[in-house]
């Protein structure tokens, strides 16, 4: 990455100080995750946290050093960037209070349960003029985007058949919001939305999708089934899933002319194990370590170009058309029927292209 | 004849179209001496047909009828699949009992033909579903009955496979690609956890989508990618990805892989997971190589204790039947581009 800024392009960021100070909005499982990667960038700072849990916010700023703000008023006025970790019903609300603020945003994927909320995000940033950059983490996986060169590299042939597979355990107990479809959206909208914004970075707008699901809350049972199907022919199949024992993820392209494929599962490099005793009943820690986490890349790239230094790998309007595309599986799954997506712009093919460059500069 | 003779069942093999043929034979060979003696070999094509015989020590046949005539118990029919109803019919018309290797047949109308001779005749027709006698699948099986995942919900599976070449890509001999290949294993695995039967499939399905399958076909068309989504009565769902989407180049042939989500708990089998890698400079390839039991042990085993005892194999025609219908439906629902009901005969 570039050292030099660009203030002409880009936003002037806490000019007094050499610090860019971030306020995390929301202290949850990726409020936490997102604040230690900051901690390891240089020349960034958590300098404020709020949540509606108090409490989860002490416990966060403390670990940071930041305030806890009690007011978001007052952290929005305090940092030079937000980045809004809250659950998916609150994204619209917060961003449009970012955006009021003229501070840039950073917000969680999905960027909001609607097309409709994603349309009044997207306008509220563009007319304060903030830069906003949704979390679609996976396109920061090493493993991600080696299979997409790979793919567009022609590697492959041309590509016939794409599975791609996210199994994570119940988030949340009982009552959680993840629990309340009608605002998560269930595994095949909070969580496949990886895999969906994947397919559609990859090979654009498919042209039909249809699925099957089961879900039942009171028993955290949350799975999904879902085919997409392409104008050239090109069949991409999801298995999502919130009822798994352990995470899991793992991905197979076959094409024409070869087939490459991932699963987390066998790309353990490291093992290790405290003996049990007789009988073993030891633990095993399996880690598959990386200088930089992918959140780490993801949020550099994100400061990057609010510093105007870089353009975005994923754009708020294709966070937006992975909130369509995952809406109309959920449509599908819920009519058991096939739904058939507009066409899209050719303008999309042009980005992706240009954006595999873009992709290949960044560090694994 | 000797008593010892007297007692060993007399078994035709009708056909080495199909690979399998090979591995039944072989199997019925190990088995104790006087158990079975292969009566004979036919097939279409004489020079396959006399090789067979001689490697298996036993004559070749020109007229299937003859070979028919010839004392019987049993008969494993082995030939393309569009040729099983007719050899499989002249079996039952001679009171011959037959094994006929999957599918059945390739339309549901003549799987219910050979199921309601068969019945008539009181003979036994069994579908060679090999994947039920696997040691590792016997053992899900098990623990499955036990209910050590609770009740099924859910399934996402695959048979994957090599393109096989040879009549498989000519819809004439094979009746379809891909999904006529590969959708029948797994459809027999999910009824038979289930005993339900599938309802209701939604398929994609792509033509000549592979290398090997273009460089096989030239101008011709044959179906070799292909997922399906299945659901069953009861409400369980699962999807199929019957692709013959293994390049030469891949370390094996294909797979067959379960994943089985129930109320209770996640199984996982990878049906051909226990192999060895072997790299030599030899072929110049890497390669898997399977060490785990012969699933044909089992087919063959059940079918000479059904000839013997006159009991109704584990494996049923109708077995055979369900699956075909759910192919129809595959290539019904690949057409039409919706969801379509299987249509039970």
């Amino acid at each position: 990455m570039s050292p030099q800024a660009c203030p002409a392009r880009g936003i002037a960021l806490n000019p007094a100080a050499s610090q860019v100070r971030i306020g995390i909005l929301g202290a949850g499982k990726i409020g936490a995750t997102h604040s230690s990667a900051y901690a390891k960038m240089p020349g960034v700072k958590v300098v404020g946290a709020w949540d509606a849990d108090v409490q989860r916010a002490q416990k966060l700023a403390a670990q940071h050093g930041a305030q806890v703000f009690e007011r978001r008023a007052d952290l929005l006025r305090a940092v030079d960037v937000v980045d809004i970790c809250l659950p998916t019903m609150f994204h619209r609300e917060n961003v449009l209070a970012a955006a009021a603020a003229g501070k840039p945003v950073i917000c969680e994927k999905p960027l909001a349960r609607t097309v409709a909320d994603c349309d009044a995000v997207i306008a509220a940033c563009a007319k304060a003029k903030v830069p906003l950059l949704v979390g679609h983490v996976v396109r920061f996986f090493p493993e991600y985007s080696a299979l997409r060169e790979s793919i567009l590299k022609g590697d492959i042939g041309e590509p016939a058949v794409v599975h791609m597979r996210r199994v994570v355990c119940a988030p949340g107990g009982p009552g959680a919001w993840y629990w309340d479809f009608e605002k998560s959206g269930g595994c095949v909208f909070d969580t496949a939305i990886h895999d969906l914004d994947w397919l559609l970075w990859t090979f654009g707008r498919p042209q039909q999708v249809y699925g099957v699901g089961l879900r039942d809350a009171a028993k955290l049972q949350d799975f999904g089934l879902l085919t997409l199907t392409w104008a050239n022919g090109l069949i991409a199949h999801l298995e999502s899933s919130w009822c798994h024992d352990s995470f899991s993820t793992s991905f197979e392209a076959a094409g024409s002319d070869g087939l490459i494929e991932f699963d987390t599962d066998d790309s353990v490099p490291l093992k290790v194990a405290r003996i049990g005793g007789q009988g073993g009943g030891g633990k095993v820690i399996p880690e598959s370590p990386l200088a930089k986490s992918p959140y780490q890349v993801e949020l550099e790239h994100f400061l990057e170009v609010i510093g105007g230094r870089a353009k975005p790998v994923v754009t708020a309007e294709e966070a937006r058309e992975a909130v369509a595309l995952a809406n109309a599986c959920l449509d599908a799954v819920a009519a058991r029927q096939v739904v058939v997506l507009p066409r899209a712009k050719r303008v999309q093919r042009a980005k992706t292209r240009k954006q595999v460059q873009l992709g290949a500069e960044h560090p694994a | 004849m000797g008593e010892r003779f007297d007692m060993s069942l007399r078994i035709a093999f009708l056909s080495f179209a199909h690979m399998h043929a090979y591995g039944y034979a072989r199997h019925m060979l190990t088995l104790p001496r006087g158990t079975v003696d292969i009566a004979g070999v036919w097939d279409k094509d004489a020079t396959r047909g006399k090789k067979m015989a001689r490697a298996l020590g036993t004559r070749f046949f020109s007229a299937r009828d003859k070979l028919l005539a010839a004392k019987l118990h049993g008969a494993v029919v082995c030939s393309e699949n569009t040729a099983h109803l007719e050899d499989a019919r002249a079996a039952a018309q001679a009171g011959v009992g037959v094994l006929c290797e999957k599918p059945l047949t390739t339309t549901s109308r003549d799987a219910r033909e050979l199921v309601d001779l068969f019945a008539r005749a009181r003979l036994p027709l069994m579908t060679a579903f090999p994947c039920r006698f696997a040691g590792a699948m016997q053992r899900l099986k098990e623990q499955f009955d036990d209910g050590v995942i609770g009740t099924l919900c859910a399934a996402y599976t695959s048979n994957h496979g090599r393109q096989p070449g040879r009549w498989f890509t000519d819809s004439q001999h094979s009746g379809g690609g891909a999904v006529m290949d590969h959708t029948v294993h797994v459809v027999d695995l999910l009824r038979w956890l289930t005993k339900r039967e599938v309802a209701r499939v939604y398929a994609v399905v792509g033509y000549n989508r592979f290398h090997l399958t273009r460089q096989a076909v030239g101008k011709k068309r044959i179906d070799d990618a292909a997922v399906l989504t299945l659901e069953f009565d009861g409400g369980v769902v699962a999807s199929l990805d019957c692709s013959w989407s293994r390049p030469a180049e891949y370390s094996t042939w294909g797979d067959l892989k379960l994943e089985l989500l129930g109320t209770q708990g996640v199984a996982r089998l990878d049906l051909f997971r226990q192999r060895v890698l072997l790299a030599a400079r030899k072929t110049g390839k890497t390669v898997e190589r399977c060490w785990g039991d012969e699933k044909d042990g089992g087919v063959c085993g059940e079918f000479v204790r059904c000839l013997r005892d006159g009991s109704t194999p584990s494996v049923t025609g109708e077995d055979g039947l369900r699956a075909t219908e759910v192919v129809e439906a595959a290539y019904r629902s690949a057409e039409c581009g919706e969801p379509v009901a299987v249509q039970h005969l």
